[in-house]
């Protein structure tokens, strides 16, 4: 018994010490990985957004994001990772939009495609086509000659996570329209055009005596999920608020402003 | 002299990778690039010396019973110091070995010294062992990083050797390419000791 | 349900442990020459994996992190493998001697497989749940177990073939295993 307590100790006083070396060095060394990482982190996006001068993480649906915003906290850039299923697995990429919703950088963070075919989206020349493009715009890039699946995985990958991110973060990017005086309006019935997150939001706008009675949403293209909150609860706002700025459908933030602009563009005309 | 010859025995005669065939997992797996093998092969070095030094240091006074989880915990720990520090200091490297840093942790050349050597041999003595160990590793997994890194990309160190007109060898950047590489040099380091009837 | 089958096909086929992913290479040179020795080799270290992923993923989520000792997890997870390993040993010692005679020897190797600790860390790594933890344990240890008994297979065949000298013994296996390797990379495209 004697013998078995001696041993224990021994192996105790080993683990304690072990574990008191392990501490400090946590100590040491976390300090130093995580100013690395700050320091990292700003100035990438320095980089990719010279006007940034403050940034905050957010998370919006298990999904994070890093979003700059400049002196005068105007959202100016958002940091987001975004993945698809490519040919050998998960790709897992970085993407960063500008506060025009343009995209400014894809940078690959790891994936499991052939080497030598679908490994060319690391490439520089491959990545460099999807900058500068707007989730509206034609995402058909020039393909990986070998490798197809590969590339049309990135090809609606990056557009889908794009539009996932603006949906869950970019809510302040669009501006909502101005207010206009609703009162010097004449009766009758207007139509007017907007864009969401997609354009050719259409609606029919009713004016009677100086006040909107009536709002029909003809036709729209953003994704329905989106855009059906937006419809049913926009228009009821804007009728109770006779206001064209009015709070926007939660979680539906580019439909509703869409229905917004729509309504005031039909009343200038 | 015998203090010389500790060392060079590990760097030549009873090579880890070639002679002895033990850490094989992390000889394949982060020798794509010449600079990852270095830095593998100078962690563990670090780990094995540091290990060698400390068990030598305590021989006496860890019992016999209990000798196998009193290794495996000072092992750990400087297994996990040095994840910590390439973590804080070596960011790309670290990123770039992944597992096989705490994996350095069942590395059977680590184990095996301290079983063998450390456990037995005085502290100075116990030093250059590791020391010796640790170069073999170390220059083994630079030697297969660079022959892959030239076959596979063209270039070594990162630094471009074989010009415009040079076509890469995918395959070598591939994991079967680390097999073949390691079974080749394995051939050949055969053939040398052979050779020179140095056994 | 996708997701689990997945895991199992990822883990046995496209990055199987020994010749993609690189773990558990010692045991894949060391117990390759005979089929009969690989197969009880393969199933030791399924049923050491399994119960391994399961053990240090409760420690990991119920300990490690709740605690925020994220820094002892090597530490922690390589001596719970350790006594894990001791612990199967005794018990099979006890209730079943025939299984003992045929795992018995294989068991105290089975601590300084890397793939026993990498799959606890991939685990980790890759946020599995418990199930898929599980799970990818299971599957990868499946995987080591094909590529060991295709080797194995291999090799008995080549005991009666002349092969030129400096090539006999580890590494004419780890060319063999390359090829292999280059075979395996057909599953890629499956996911």
């Amino acid at each position: 018994m004697k013998e078995v307590l001696r041993l224990a100790v021994i192996l105790m006083v080993i683990c304690a010490v072990s574990a008191g070396v392990l501490a400090y060095t946590n100590d040491v060394t976390t300090k130093i990985i995580e100013e690395r990482i700050q320091k990292e982190k700003i100035e990438l996006l320095q980089r990719l957004f010279p006007a940034v001068t403050r940034f905050e993480d957010q998370e919006v649906d298990g999904r994070t994001a890093t979003l700059g915003y400049d002196d005068q906290d105007n959202l100016v850039g958002i940091l987001a990772e975004g993945k698809t299923n490519g040919y050998g697995g998960e790709i897992r990429f970085n993407l960063a939009i500008d506060g025009e919703g343009k995209l400014v950088s894809l940078t690959i963070i790891s994936h499991s495609e052939t080497a030598g075919l679908g490994s060319k989206i690391e490439d520089e020349a491959y990545r460099q086509q999807y900058v500068g493009k707007t989730v509206n715009d034609d995402f058909d890039v020039d393909n990986i000659s070998g490798a197809t699946i590969t590339s049309l995985a990135m090809e609606n990958g990056v557009q889908a996570e794009m539009e996932a991110i603006l949906l869950a973060f970019g809510g302040d990017l669009i501006q909502g329209p101005a207010e206009i005086d609703i009162t010097t309006i004449p009766d009758g019935v207007y139509t007017g055009e907007g864009k969401g997150l997609k354009p050719g939001i259409k609606v029919e706008v009713t004016v009677e005596g100086g006040k909107i009675t009536n709002i029909e949403v003809l036709a729209g293209e953003d994704t329905p999920e989106y855009f059906n909150q937006a419809k049913a609860q926009v228009p009821k706002r804007i009728i109770e608020e006779q206001s064209v700025q009015v709070d926007a459908a939660s979680g539906a933030t580019f439909s509703s402003k869409g229905i917004m602009e729509a309504v005031k563009n039909a009343l200038q005309q | 002299m015998s203090l010389l010859k500790e060392v060079t025995k590990g760097i030549f005669k009873e090579n880890p990778t070639f002679r002895l065939v033990l850490g094989t997992c992390p000889t394949l797996a982060v020798t794509t690039l010449a600079i990852n093998g270095l830095g593998m092969g100078l962690s563990t070095a670090a780990v094995l010396i540091a290990s060698n030094f400390v068990i030598s240091l305590l021989r006496k006074f860890i019992p016999d019973k209990i000798r196998i989880p009193a290794y495996i915990v000072i092992i750990a720990t400087f297994v996990t110091v040095v994840d910590m520090l390439l973590n804080a200091f070596t960011p790309e490297l670290h990123s770039a070995l992944g597992i096989f840093i705490p994996l350095i942790v069942v590395n059977c050349i680590i184990l095996g010294r301290a079983e063998a050597f450390a456990s037995k041999n005085p502290i100075v003595a116990s030093i250059a062992d590791g020391l010796g160990m640790g170069l073999g590793f170390t220059l083994s997994l630079t030697i297969m990083g660079a022959i892959r890194e030239i076959l596979a990309a063209g270039t070594i160190f990162g630094v471009g050797i074989m010009g415009a007109g040079y076509e890469p060898f995918q395959i070598f950047g591939s994991p079967a390419g680390g097999f073949l590489v390691y079974g080749l040099m394995m051939a050949l380091v055969n053939m040398f000791f052979k050779k020179f009837r140095l056994e | 349900m996708a997701s689990i089958l997945a895991i199992i096909f990822g883990a046995i086929f496209v990055n199987n442990f020994v010749l993609s992913r690189f773990l558990g290479i010692c045991p894949f040179l060391g117990v390759s020459k005979k089929v009969d020795t690989s197969i009880g080799m393969g199933m030791a270290v399924t049923f050491v994996m399994g119960l391994a992923s399961l053990v240090t993923w409760l420690l990991e989520y119920y300990i490690l992190q709740a605690y925020q000792l994220e820094y002892l997890r090597t530490i922690v997870f390589i001596l719970v493998i350790a006594a894990l390993v001791q612990f199967v040993e005794l018990v099979i010692r006890k209730i079943s001697p025939v299984l003992y005679q045929a795992l018995g020897i294989f068991l105290p190797l089975i601590t300084t497989n890397c793939a026993v600790l990498g799959v606890a860390l991939l685990n980790v790594q890759l946020q599995y749940n418990l199930l898929e933890s599980v799970v990818f344990g299971v599957a990868a240890a499946l995987g080591f177990t094909l590529a060991l008994v295709i080797m194995a297979g291999i090799r008995e065949r080549l005991e009666m073939v002349p092969i030129p000298k400096y090539f006999r013994g580890v590494s004419l296996a780890l060319i063999i295993a390359g090829i292999l390797s280059i075979a395996f990379m057909g599953f890629q495209g499956m996911m």
